[in-house]
């Protein structure tokens, strides 16, 4: 059988939930209550099959206001997660999440996989862009929110430019290639580059 | 094709894959073999009081 197909204007990856899946969806659960999300990079790759582990999964969620931002912190807690950078929500708000720096969630007892939340505003902006044209993908009944997938690959080709980040664009240029857009590609690449020469 | 590089084998597996899921099953064997394996060593490296060793590992790593 095929390794994906389209139900409209989803992706749905032909394959079982995996561990890595489970974690996921859990905290997708608690986080769509407070939030709206973007699920980029690694998970992108993994979810579609590139065969290797990950120590995170990066979640785009746009920045929060102090209380808000609280109640999330006690649901994710109330429901056995932990945060790398401390167990107050006040504290990691005023040293972190003012700042738009990056926090990790674990599940209890655990170090690995994480899931980091990195916050962004519109002044981000190819980050604001990939969050604003989300790709729907699912697997079995777990939908979630992906980049435009032609976005994913020039960020991995053009930005991160790793080993593991030019396999990764690979597999995605590979297995996607009969619905990858020209024109979405020009779009993307539009964008990545301006931020990237800084204007 | 004769794959030779990393990449050789990306391509090789990803055409592979978009007909064939049955590549799936290892992979997932090969991510939760991982999640198990990491699973197990911190739990019993920090044991008790596993958030404060957990987060002086992670100190000593820049993590935090």
């Amino acid at each position: 059988m095929e390794g994906y197909y389209l139900e409209g204007d989803v992706i749905v990856i032909n394959r079982e939930l995996t561990e890595l899946d489970f974690l996921v969806r859990k905290f997708l659960e608690i986080l769509i209550k407070h939030s709206d999300y973007l699920i980029v990079s690694g998970f992108v790759s993994i979810a579609t099959g590139r065969p290797r582990g990950t120590e995170d999964v990066d979640i785009l969620v746009p920045v929060f206001e102090e209380g808000k931002f609280k109640e999330l912190f006690l649901d994710l807690q109330e429901n056995n997660f932990w945060c790398y950078q401390g167990d107050n929500a006040k504290d990691v708000y005023s040293d972190y999440v003012k700042d738009m720096l990056n926090i990790r969630f674990a599940r209890e007892d655990e170090m690995f996989p994480n899931m980091e939340v990195v916050f962004i505003n519109e002044t981000k902006k190819a980050k604001y862009y990939e969050f604003t044209h989300p790709q729907k993908m699912k697997v079995k009944d777990f939908e979630f929110k992906i980049p435009p997938l032609e976005f994913e690959i020039l960020y991995k080709e053009l930005v991160l430019a790793g080993d593991k980040d030019i396999q990764d664009a690979k597999h995605l240029r590979i297995l996607f290639s009969d619905i990858l857009k020209k024109e979405r590609f020009k779009e993307c690449g539009d964008v990545i580059m301006t931020e990237k020469n800084g204007a | 094709m004769v794959p030779k590089t990393n990449l050789d084998y990306v391509e090789m597996y990803s055409k592979k894959l978009k007909t064939d899921n049955r590549l799936f099953s290892q992979q997932k064997s090969l991510i939760e073999s991982q999640i198990k394996i990491s699973q197990s060593f911190f739990l019993n490296s920090f044991g008790e009081n596993f958030k404060v060793k957990a987060r002086e590992y992670l100190r000593k790593r820049g993590l935090i």
